[in-house]
């Protein structure tokens, strides 16, 4: 149910203006189809700004980025965003429960309720969740349901901004598994923001390093970390 | 025409004597040292000025009685209101045209229907004092409106970006604040309502009472008014949130108003 179609991304010369300014300046890159994708470099790099052009949060001025390659400005935007889901920093539980929560997006979007009993298994929630209060969660539960509720839309890709910046140790070690098993299991492209190198080098398959809004360079992650291994520190 | 034709001896008296009451309150601010003595002297001099050439106005368009003049000046009227509204929201694309569509549409066709059904004389000295009363009633309740839908974006923004990155239309996302928006803009003109004739008694009533009316004949008067600012200040909330809103998403679908 869960298979992905493709998920391949495509970046080229991309540059987002904000107040007359360039904040993204041509990026250009390949994001591989269902595998981790990391974005690393310092805050204030355009990491989320960049990341959130792919499903158009964020409009670009110039360049194109293509999504199967197709251009997404040809994607209706929501069919982009069912195709291209979201995890946010801080997670963001609606009102009502945690059924109420999974069943958001097909609910918004008319697609087809998904099995509820396989979305919290994946994410490792216990089933009984299904009829908590979404609010009554921990942080790194409700942060594990919204990668659920992403997962709901059946995407190809899953978007991931500093998933695990606001949770606690335990939390994140439990939402980094969870990221790595999703792209094995469930076959989907993840691109992942984190300011934390280290995180970036135990989860990401290919890494791409922004500073001051431009891509300084992608490469597979372990050849990343031979290359430039004062980024660690 | 001269002015003695409007306002007697008397009056001119009486106006006097009620001048000397701003005269107090600016001792009580350099007293107290409030600072509102140039702002006490200026905005009752614009207060004495506009009421005068509005006096005289009214009386020439009285007189001619012209269906033209009389929708001219309704215009005139709502196209201040709209312009005075659109302040309100200087950092919202196309302010104007979202406040001129609010109060335009509201008042017109609150004013329009009335006329049609004979509730209001077609005649100057009627339409236009009471085309005011909702126009101005319909501007505060665009400011109001527009002002709570900024502030509710603008706490919402996470809110707003989850639920367009689960695929919700704008409309989807935005939906729950123009309803908490409009409800908010429209709790003082219901609250006047519940409270009329116990705490207060409204500005027109109390006017049709002191020029010698029948307190009953004022009150169903003043009613008509009532319902009619309560249905256009409705229709203004919810057409200014809705316009507003549309302005506030970019071409992706993506919020752009981000303060």
């Amino acid at each position: 149910m869960y298979q992905s179609m493709s998920g391949k991304i495509e970046a080229e010369g991309v540059t987002v203006s904000a107040q007359g300014k360039d904040i993204i300046k041509e990026v250009t890159t390949s994001i591989p189809e269902k595998e981790i994708f990391t974005i690393v470099g310092p805050s204030g790099a355009g990491k989320s700004t960049f990341l959130r052009t792919i499903n158009r949060l964020i409009d670009f001025r110039e360049g194109d980025i293509r999504l199967d390659g197709r251009s997404i400005r040809e994607y209706e935007p929501v069919e982009l965003r069912k195709r291209v889901g979201m995890v946010f920093q801080i997670p963001l539980a609606f009102q009502g429960t945690v059924e109420d929560n999974l069943l958001m997006g097909p609910r918004l979007t008319g697609s087809a309720e998904p099995d509820l009993d396989e979305l919290l298994d994946m994410v490792g929630l216990a089933r009984g969740f299904v009829k908590r209060k979404a609010s009554e969660l921990s942080v790194g539960e409700q942060q594990r349901m919204c990668i659920a509720r992403a997962i709901a839309n059946g995407p190809e890709v899953i978007l991931m901004d500093e998933p695990t910046a606001s949770l606690d140790r335990e939390s994140a070690r439990k939402v980094e598994e969870l990221i790595m098993r999703l792209s094995q299991e469930v076959d989907l492209t993840l691109v992942v923001v984190t300011h934390n190198m280290e995180q970036g080098m135990r989860i990401g398959d290919w890494t791409m390093l922004m500073k001051e809004g431009r891509a300084v360079t992608t490469m597979k992650t372990d050849e990343f970390f031979e290359m430039y291994p004062g980024v660690l520190s | 025409m001269n002015i003695e034709q409007i306002v007697s001896m008397e009056d001119v008296v009486k106006l006097i004597v009620a001048s000397m009451l701003i005269g107090v309150v600016m001792i009580i601010s350099y007293v107290r040292r409030l600072e509102l003595i140039s702002d006490l002297a200026i905005s009752s001099i614009r207060a004495f000025v506009q009421l005068m050439i509005l006096a005289l106005f009214l009386q020439v368009i009285f007189d001619i009685q012209n269906l033209f003049w009389i929708s001219l000046i309704l215009l005139g009227m709502m196209v201040i209101a709209s312009y005075t509204s659109a302040k309100r929201a200087k950092e919202i694309r196309n302010a104007f045209r979202i406040s001129a569509t609010s109060i335009i549409t509201s008042s017109s066709a609150i004013i329009l229907v009335m006329v049609v059904l004979g509730v209001i004389p077609l005649q100057a000295e009627y339409i236009i004092p009471l085309g005011g009363m909702v126009i101005g009633n319909c501007m505060n309740i665009t400011s109001l409106a527009m002002e709570r839908l900024k502030g509710e974006v603008a706490n919402n923004t996470m809110m707003i970006d989850n639920i367009l990155a689960l695929g919700a239309r704008t409309d989807q996302a935005i939906s729950p604040l123009i309803k908490k928006s409009v409800r908010a803009s429209l709790i003082p003109t219901v609250d006047n309502m519940k409270t009329m004739g116990l705490v207060w008694i409204p500005g027109l009533m109390s006017g049709m009472i002191i020029g010698g009316m029948d307190p009953s004949k004022a009150a169903v008067f003043q009613l008509i008014i009532i319902f009619m600012i309560l249905a256009s200040n409705t229709i203004a909330s919810v057409i200014s949130t809705m316009e507003m809103s549309k302005n506030m998403f970019g071409s992706a679908d993506q919020l752009i108003y981000r303060p």
